[in-house]
């Protein structure tokens, strides 16, 4: 029964809109647990505008269109709308899943680059050709990179210029010219994949999902892994999506090359790679953009980390950029010349 | 077959029983009121203004509620079926002129977008002010002092008339709002604090009429100061000072109590002292409403010249 009997800034009213009168709320982050007699739901609050919210909206019915099953559906209001705007805030409703605790660590990136694959597979299209699009993606990232590169060497220079250094200052330095070779060959694999664009006079888009790592896939007990927070999801190259996962999941073991390998196995089965987007890949990959994040950290530091935890976080980058290297030239590009020529 | 059964078929609902045979219903997701349409058009209408008015505002309305298969309706026996909750807490004017705003600034300015969409909704024609004096000269049963007051009321009437007319020569645009029925606060209901606006199923009007008629009641119900904070909410989601202000302005001149009040006469002349005592009231409601929203209007203007 619908009743008023609850707190002014309840979300009554957005769960009116659900006809589900819960018997049980819990709060997770951003993620309202609604325990109700017809089932158990998850409904999140999001920061999305309308137009983002519309767009998001467009996204999920287009992949349910495509019969992708692998995503944590949305649950349409009464009204048949998929999500809700209330004043600054955009609301909308899912199935509550239970995880498989048991699934092993290193299966579940496996599971995630699979069904990044299929999602990429699914929805790739050849682009009509605009070589204003391929320039401004190229001028805008090579001036990105740039400002990035500049701002490292200024703090390489100032630590430098100090009586004594610290560790991370340290231990910065004596990786400083290996890091900028990488910020180099990054950039030489960018004009790489920007000419043999504008050669071949094609380019594919596929819809990203934009930020996808552990925290935004259920692993299900069936074994398939369940994709969510389609929030940021975009129309771009695959190449980029797929390095923003690769990188989001470095984050959670001191990866290895061979792991590279398997997860972009697991990715192709579904999307070959064609050689520039390779060559792009490698490019937003090898660029030590990791590194210079710790750097950014760093100079923000609040002493809620310990010089000791920031070296070894530098230290564990840079192995992981190390690696990231012969996973791009042995694995990767393994059939091409190790580098672009100049 | 059985509308319930229907309805149980349509939309996955269960344990459902009238309320009332035909109209409302109770079911395990609260009450609901089913509405049959004759003139598909005109659902079709109310099914994108309600979706396209709460969408853009916030604010709930009497949507239709989806189908299983997430139709907006679905065909009976007497045209087509739609589903709404019917809510009975009244949701306040006094206080909540900010949601109000909203509700009737969204309104305004969607219908003035999609003022072109529908040719079949016209604007009222104005009333022919020769007309109502013949009527007053033919009224010969009610009291002579209250025809007295009529006829002169129709010479004031007049006055009003050319008023409008002249204000309406001033401004440049002729685009007019397409709105459904605001006539009535009580459609004004609450969820959860929540204004909850119900759209009822008659044909839109084309103009500023609903909005006459929401405003003088609310003017009576809630003040000066009460309707001033309302306009200046509806301001907040369209600019009522500009052009559509002046029209607006102009719809509250066209004196169409005297015209309602000599129609009441004709048929009522027995009433004649209740008649025209709420004839009384009205046209003191609609003197001060327009005095009111004449200097909101101004108020601006004043203020640039000032400085």
């Amino acid at each position: 029964m619908i009743t008023n009997n609850a707190p002014q800034n309840s979300i009554g009213h957005i769960l009116f809109q659900y006809d589900l009168y819960p018997e049980k709320i819990e709060q997770f982050g951003k993620v309202k647990k609604i325990v109700t007699s017809r089932g158990t739901y998850a409904l999140k609050e999001s920061s999305m505008t309308r137009d983002q919210a519309h767009w998001f909206s467009h996204v999920m019915k287009r992949l349910d269109k495509l019969n992708f099953k692998q995503l944590v559906p949305l649950i349409p209001t009464k009204y048949g709308d998929l999500t809700i705007t209330h004043g600054n805030k955009t609301y909308y409703l899912q199935p509550w899943f239970l995880e498989d605790a048991q699934i092993p660590d290193e299966k579940k990136e496996k599971i995630l680059f699979k069904q990044l694959g299929k999602l990429h597979g699914l929805t790739v299209k050849h682009q009509e050709f605009s070589q204003e699009t391929i320039e401004t993606s190229y001028q805008d990232l090579l001036n990105r990179w740039e400002k990035r590169r500049i701002e490292m060497e200024y703090f390489a220079e100032e630590a430098e210029r100090k009586t004594y250094m610290s560790p991370f200052e340290l231990t910065f330095l004596t990786h400083y010219s290996r890091l900028d070779m990488m910020a180099n060959t990054a950039t030489k694999y960018l004009k790489a994949w920007h000419d043999e664009c504008l050669e071949k006079k094609s380019f594919r888009a596929v819809l990203c999902h934009g930020k996808l790592d552990r925290n935004h896939i259920y692993y299900h007990p069936n074994g398939y892994g369940y994709l969510f927070n389609f929030e940021k999801a975009v129309l771009d190259t695959p190449a980029r999506d797929l390095a923003i996962s690769f990188r989001k999941s470095f984050q959670y073991t001191l990866w290895s090359e061979d792991q590279g390998a398997e997860w972009l196995e697991a990715y192709q089965k579904f999307i070959l790679l064609e050689d520039e987007e390779k060559k792009l890949f490698a490019s937003y990959l090898i660029y030590p953009e990791p590194i210079f994040h710790c750097l950014d950290l760093y100079k923000k530091r609040d002493g809620t980390i310990t010089e000791l935890q920031f070296v070894q976080l530098l230290e564990k980058r840079i192995i992981t950029m190390t690696r990231v290297n012969y996973f791009i030239h042995k694995t990767l590009l393994k059939n091409e010349s190790s580098q672009p020529s100049e | 077959m059985d509308m319930l059964r229907r309805v149980k078929l349509e939309y996955g609902l269960s344990d459902l029983k009238w309320i009332k045979t035909n109209q409302t219903f109770q079911s395990e997701s609260g009450k609901k009121r089913i509405r049959i349409w004759k003139d598909k058009q005109l659902l079709q209408w109310h099914v994108k203004w309600r979706d396209e008015i709460s969408k853009q505002s916030g604010i709930l309305l009497d949507r239709m509620i989806r189908t299983k298969d997430g139709e907006p309706f679905f065909i009976c026996e007497k045209g087509w079926a739609t589903i709404h909750d019917e809510i009975e807490e009244v949701f306040p004017s006094s206080g909540k002129e900010k949601e109000w705003g909203r509700l009737l600034g969204t309104s305004l300015s969607y219908g003035l977008d999609h003022s072109d969409e529908c040719q079949r909704f016209k604007k009222k024609q104005d009333i022919p002010l020769q007309a109502v004096k013949k009527t007053i000269d033919q009224l010969t049963i009610i009291d002579p002092m209250a025809k007295i007051v009529l006829e002169k009321s129709y010479f004031e009437a007049n006055r009003r008339s050319r008023k409008a007319i002249q204000l309406r020569e001033r401004i440049q645009t002729k685009k007019l709002p397409i709105l459904t029925p605001f006539n009535k606060l009580a459609d004004a209901k609450e969820v959860f604090f929540n204004l909850f606006w119900v759209c009822g199923d008659q044909q839109p009007i084309k103009g500023y009429e609903p909005i006459r008629y929401l405003l003088e009641h609310w003017y009576v119900k809630n003040g000066e100061t009460s309707t001033t904070k309302l306009l200046n909410a509806i301001e907040d989601y369209f600019p009522l000072k500009g052009d559509q202000g002046i029209i607006l302005l102009t719809e509250c001149l066209i004196p169409s109590e005297l015209e309602r009040t000599v129609s009441q006469l004709q048929t009522r002349g027995n009433e004649t002292t209740d008649i025209m005592e709420e004839y009384f009231k009205k046209w003191e409601t609609t003197r001060k409403l327009v005095a009111l929203l004449g200097n909101w209007i101004e108020e601006d203007r004043e203020k640039v010249v000032a400085r």
